[in-house]
């Protein structure tokens, strides 16, 4: 069995106060691989992303979440994400005021003083940031404007991808990454993600529809019905999900 | 100097008589009619900000150092007591004294001592004003010629004497300082003017323990006037004449065992542009009144200031905008970001005289709070007896906004760098403003305090 980078066992959520939402979730995830994780709506896909994230405001009552064998539930939000984990956010925040060239050149050099590398000066930095940008079609302009304010739904998603060229995370959680995208911005942000497939590194796909998958073919696909897993395939899953919707596998479960 | 740019409007100052120094039992007896009558009581305008309450009944009169730096057409004279060393004797706080001042600055003669310019209208009624009439140590005196254009940078710094150790603190300041700047700028002249007020070196030290034993009590009283003649430009006590164009900072830092009360009045001919930047940062009370006189066609003020409080600190600005002629146009943006237990007060008095047809005045003034114990108080005050007029105004109280801070975090900073992210973006709309490296310094140390304030000031 291949090593594994993220082992979620019988995991348990909520909402604070609020009803449980993840019911006994377990899920392995092998260093090098990419998965999907599909579900109708209100089937726990968000809240995983939140919990994995360390979003304040989610509780987890019962369950583990081993990260590179850590207990990553133990770790707090900004530990999670220089120890290698990012989060691709469906609705990008708007922050008004912080210069995203700044931002961005911040949360490389605190990925990096976390890895040990020396921190890069601000022309290191921008050969970095260009590449980049580059890669998922942004104009360089955008370093000047402030964090994705007044950035079109496309140009939040591109933004997403982009930091995550940069910091090279080791486990990628994209939720809903291809939601509100038109045909060319998928292709950008598809092909964005498989461009950062590699050995030491890991990404969970988190989608409602399988349009994404056209442009990144993961290696297995979890479907998530009722804070569970209720089915995992393989990569052909999202399609025959595509024709035949998910009644056939939630259906059979309950 | 046309009679016309005094405003017919506000009431009279109570003390605009040319006023050469009592003599001393007669000053002190004013002084103290002042201060206990009612000068500093609480009236409607110093509602939140208890300044008679907080000033000393008897205290010893410093001299400020003040450290300056004049270029281009600027020419500086001094009365009194305020001494750059350099300078040797000057005529006392007189109106013969101001007056010869001003001739030998080549400057145009100038309204009597009480109002070193004629921008001593905007700040009438000022009980700070009526008090530093009667008995200020010194003042600068700037004049920039018709068409010249100057910059003049002037650092406060009060040492204030060690105490012999006492058991505790005293109640109320017990030194203090009254000075004054007075800037007039000709026709078509430019001035950049940069007041800055800090505290002397071991007072900041107990600054960082927020009031720590060993800070000693003091306070500064300080008037900048500026008259700005038609088409001049002008930052501080400035005259501004016609044409004219100030560039105003003001950033008062002190320690926070003293009490600050500033007043800044700028009278505006026609056609002047006044672009004004206040931080208020320091001081366990701090009262900064800024009265702008729009008195001659098409002048226009823009205005804007950041308060950032720590500990329990009370930082009051108190605005009041006078547009008395036709399309004059104004902006204040002033931007409150408090932790600790402190306050901030916000008055900002906008009034349209009947003939100001077109005016065109905005007021702006978000609060951020960063802790449990810090409260904001806006006043928006509109006094309109115009039709033809634009006015705005927008006053909110918020705090930070946990959706950004949990991205910022996502990324991988920890929740300190992105509070200080949030805030340094809340004020940076401010700050942005700000040419002055000493200014900008002060201000992200007080944003560093305000973040890193306790709620319960320190023993």
């Amino acid at each position: 069995m291949s090593e594994m980078l993220l082992e979620i066992k019988d995991l348990h959520a909520r909402v604070a106060g609020g009803a449980e939402i993840l019911k006994g979730l377990s899920l392995s995830l092998p260093v090098g691989e990419v998965h999907a994780i599909m579900g109708p709506n209100g089937s726990g896909k968000s809240t995983l992303s939140y919990v994995l994230a360390g979003r304040e405001g989610y509780e987890v009552t019962s369950g583990s979440v081993l990260y590179r064998g850590e207990d990553l539930l133990a770790m707090s939000i900004d530990e999670r994400a220089r120890a290698g984990v990012f989060l691709a956010f469906q609705y990008p925040v708007e922050i008004p005021g912080v210069q995203n060239g700044y931002f961005l050149r911040a949360i490389l050099n605190a990925r990096r003083a976390h890895l040990g590398l020396p921190e890069l000066n601000p022309v290191e930095f921008m050969k970095r940031a260009k590449e980049a940008l580059q890669m998922v079609k942004l104009d360089a302009s955008m370093l000047k404007r402030s964090v994705n304010e007044g950035f079109s739904g496309g140009e939040k998603k591109r933004n997403e991808v982009m930091q995550m060229a940069l910091l090279e995370p080791t486990l990628s959680v994209l939720d809903e990454t291809d939601s509100g995208l038109d045909i060319d911005a998928l292709r950008v942000v598809g092909q964005g993600v498989e461009a950062l497939k590699g050995p030491a590194r890991s990404a969970l796909i988190i989608t409602h529809f399988p349009r994404l998958l056209e442009h990144v073919t993961p290696h297995k696909v979890h479907v998530l019905s009722a804070g569970r897993v209720v089915h995992t395939g393989e990569a052909s899953l999202a399609r025959e999900l595509e024709e035949r919707g998910y009644e056939w596998l939630i259906g059979g479960e309950r | 100097m046309s009679p016309s740019r005094r405003a017919p409007l506000a009431p009279p100052r109570p003390l605009t008589a040319a006023a050469p120094l009592l003599p001393p039992p007669a000053l002190a007896a004013a002084e103290g009619a002042l201060l206990a009558s009612g000068g500093f009581g609480k009236t409607e305008a110093l509602w939140y900000t208890p300044v008679g309450e907080a000033l000393p009944r008897e205290f010893v009169r410093l001299s400020p150092s003040v450290a300056l730096e004049a270029r281009g057409a600027a020419r500086v004279a001094r009365v009194g007591a305020l001494s750059p060393e350099r300078w040797p004797a000057s005529p006392p706080v007189t109106a013969a004294g101001v007056s010869a001042q001003w001739a030998a600055l080549g400057a145009p003669a100038a309204p009597p001592l009480g109002a070193l310019t004629g921008a001593g209208a905007a700040l009438g009624g000022s009980a700070l004003c009526a008090w530093s009439d009667l008995s200020a140590d010194g003042a600068l005196l700037v004049w920039v010629p018709p068409g010249e254009e100057g910059e003049v940078r002037v650092v406060y710094t009060l040492d204030v004497p060690a105490a012999p150790a006492a058991p505790a603190a005293p109640a109320a300041p017990a030194t203090g300082a009254l000075t004054r700047l007075a800037a007039r700028c000709g026709e078509g002249a430019r001035l950049t003017l940069v007041e800055r007020f800090e505290g002397a070196e071991g007072a900041e030290g107990a600054e960082g323990a927020e009031g720590a034993e060993g800070a000693e009590a003091a306070f500064t009283a300080h008037i900048t006037e500026v008259e700005l003649q038609a088409g001049a430009d002008l930052t501080t006590e400035v005259e501004l004449q016609a044409g004219a164009a100030l560039t105003y900072t003001r950033a008062q830092s002190a320690p926070l065992a003293h009490l600050h009360l500033g007043a800044v009045g700028v009278a505006l001919a026609a056609g002047a542009g006044a672009r004004a930047t206040l931080l208020n940062l320091g001081a366990r009370l701090a009262r900064v009144e800024l009265g702008v006189d729009l008195a001659g066609e098409g002048a226009r003020a823009d205005l804007a200031g950041a308060f950032v409080g720590s500990g329990a600190r009370l930082l009051d600005q108190h605005l009041t905008l006078r547009h008395l002629a036709p399309r004059c146009e104004s902006a204040q943006r002033f931007k409150g970001l408090l932790g600790g237990v402190s306050r901030g007060v916000f008055t900002g008095r906008v009034y349209v005289a009947p003939g100001a047809s077109g005016t065109r005045a905005e007021q702006s003034n978000p609060n951020l709070i960063v802790s449990e114990g810090a409260r904001a108080v806006s006043r928006p005050q509109l006094e309109i007896y115009n039709d033809d007029v634009q006015c705005s105004h927008g006053a909110t109280v918020g705090q930070l906004d946990e959706e950004a801070l949990f991205y910022l975090r996502s990324r991988g900073l920890t929740r300190a760098v992105g509070e200080r992210l949030l805030a340094e973006a809340f004020v940076g709309e401010v700050l942005e403003r700000l040419d002055d490296p000493g200014a900008q310094q002060l201000a992200a140390e007080a944003l560093a305090r305000a973040l890193a304030s306790p709620e319960e000031p320190a023993q």
